[in-house]
């Protein structure tokens, strides 16, 4: 899989979450959707994010090793 | 206890196909992340220094092998000069392509625990995603399952008579005793 492919699902995934949660919303709005809302989808958010960085980075670092490592 | 005002499953249902799909996603996405990260450690760590030490060897033959042109050409002229430009290039690019290896070789060398560092601070950078996947949101399929069956039980009850219209009220934490709906709450109440 290209690395890049892999930053971009993961940014599509918490999207798409948050797209389909937004239609949930419409029949379920009470204390307990706002309380699974912040519980459990919103933590999920920063954790994409640093994932997405983290993939990034190693995305990045894997092009030069390849680049001053592979043949010549 | 939070309180759930649920007139059907759909909600709950549809909660819990999102997150389904959220984790399938997010999965794939790690898991080739993680398999390209651990190809290139292996290249580093195995495959490339074995290449780069034969290339070094195969080129360095290279070069024997132009520099013994010169000299079977300078025999077979002698007693006349010969041009050796030609040769001699060819052996200034064999000797590049022996440095070359030289430096890919110490490159390599010199990437292999850079990349193993780094393959571990990509490991900690999805380290949370990985728990939110295997820990918290296996924990809220397990609460929104609670919650259905809650419903589910309530569904079954006959409505007392009298309070036609009633809401189900379905208790949302974790402790709240699955199967059963939660007592209802006093109207306009507003619980934690």
């Amino acid at each position: 899989m290209s690395t890049n492919v892999a930053k971009a699902n993961l940014i599509d995934a918490m999207k798409q979450l948050r797209m389909r949660w937004s239609h949930i919303k419409y029949t379920w709005q009470d204390d307990a959707a706002a309380k699974f809302e912040r519980e459990v989808i919103d933590v999920l958010e920063p954790a994409i994010l640093q994932a997405a960085r983290a993939v990034e980075h190693a995305s990045e670092l894997m092009q030069q090793v390849r680049r001053e490592c592979g043949d010549d | 206890m939070s309180t759930a005002r649920i007139h059907d499953s759909k909600a709950l249902l549809d909660t819990k196909a999102a997150l389904v799909k959220f984790v399938e996603q997010v999965t794939g996405a790690l898991a080739g992340m993680d398999a390209d990260v651990g190809r290139v450690t292996m290249w580093l760590h195995h495959e490339r220094l074995a290449h780069w030490k034969h290339e070094i060897r195969k080129r360095e033959d290279a070069v024997m092998a132009a520099k013994t042109e010169i000299q079977r050409k300078i025999i077979a002229a002698a007693p006349e000069p010969v041009s050796l430009i030609l040769e001699r290039k060819a052996v200034a690019r064999a000797q590049e392509r022996v440095d070359e290896a030289r430096r890919r070789l110490e490159n390599t060398k010199r990437w292999s625990p850079k990349w193993e560092r780094e393959a571990m601070i990509y490991k900690g950078g999805t380290q949370s995603l990985g728990e939110a996947i295997n820990r918290d949101i296996p924990l809220a399929m397990n609460r929104l399952e609670k919650m259905l069956l809650a419903l589910e039980a309530y569904q079954r009850m006959e409505a007392p008579s009298g309070i036609d219209g009633a809401e189900p009220i379905v208790a949302s934490d974790e402790q709240a005793p699955a199967g059963e709906p939660a007592a209802p709450e006093q109207p306009g109440s507003q619980s934690a």
